[in-house]
């Protein structure tokens, strides 16, 4: 149990000298953070510009909307006016 | 016994919400994401090193996991759980779908993974000792991908029990229980490949 133990400790030992930290190299490292903050600009663009669109669209959507009660409401009355209600008695 | 480095006591500086308003706040703005990717790169860039092999592997998992970060960041919340976590699942997904699409596992360049400092000036030693160093290198290829992760964040980043159980989401306890039962199998794999080294001389992994 104790040799057991033993090697154990002599495995950990060994992957610490094994495993050592490692960095990217500084160029990889710069030139992927240029292009992700590119990449993150482009991706904010395109999402205001979809939020635009949506916008625009719902405004013109509300203004059609507008414009189609107020012409129902005159034809309504018009016909209204030229056919009144007839009145018995 | 596992000091933690510099550098991972500087990260156990950052306190949560810091982290939290960042993640926040790269969700908004590029630049921000920027500092993220700062923050962290260097720890995935390590990661995908060693579960990869080699550097050029390394690098284009490092971009595709901050490329797929970038994506679906928009969507992460967080869940009392370190962003590491978060980025490790990604860099976990990115390379097991990378070993699947690879059929094989790479072998690592061990003149580029080791440093190799030791046995001056004996030729003989210095021999032995690259060869201890290709066995324990070999046996640690053979362990699941949750043991090659383990063994990276406890030995490369120095982080405590606790900080992995953070990350792999188990408890202190678990990771505990889990790295003895890892040096167990690595002692298994060594004794076999020593007893199989004797017979011949053993090839590239898989």
């Amino acid at each position: 149990m104790e040799e057991q133990e033993a090697t154990l400790v002599r495995i950990s030992e060994r992957l610490q000298q094994l495993l050592v930290p490692v960095e990217p190299p500084p160029a990889f490292a710069r030139s992927l953070k240029v292009e992700l903050i590119k990449a993150a600009r482009r991706r904010q663009e395109r999402a205001h510009r979809l939020r635009r669109i949506l916008l625009v669209g719902a405004a013109i959507a509300g203004s059609v909307a507008s414009v189609a009660g107020v012409t129902a409401f005159l034809l309504l009355r018009r016909r209204a006016r030229a056919h009144p209600p007839v009145v018995v008695g | 016994m596992f000091s933690l480095t510099e550098e991972s006591t500087v990260r156990s500086d950052r306190s949560p919400s810091d982290e939290r308003e960042l993640v926040e706040q790269a969700k908004r703005d590029p630049e921000a994401f920027g500092l993220l990717y700062e923050r962290y790169v260097a720890q995935i860039y390590r990661y995908l090193y060693y579960r990869t092999g080699n550097p050029q592997d390394a690098e284009d998992l490092t971009a595709r996991t901050f490329y797929r970060a970038l994506e679906h960041l928009p969507r992460y919340q967080e869940r009392g759980l370190p962003f590491t976590a978060w980025l490790y699942r990604i860099a976990h997904n990115i390379v097991v779908n990378w070993q699947r699409d690879r059929r094989r596992r790479p072998v690592i360049a061990l003149d580029q993974v080791v440093t190799y400092a030791g046995a001056e000036g004996d030729p003989q030693g210095a021999l032995e000792e690259q060869e201890e160093r290709e066995q324990l290198l070999r046996a640690f290829r053979r362990l699941s991908p949750e043991r090659q992760e383990l063994l990276i964040l406890k030995f490369v980043e120095g982080m405590s029990n606790a900080q992995i159980g953070a990350i792999m989401g188990r408890s202190e306890g678990a990771i505990k229980s889990l790295y003895h039962r890892t040096l167990l199998e690595l002692k298994k794999n060594l004794e076999g490949t020593e007893d199989g080294g004797a017979r011949s001389n053993p090839g590239p992994d898989q």
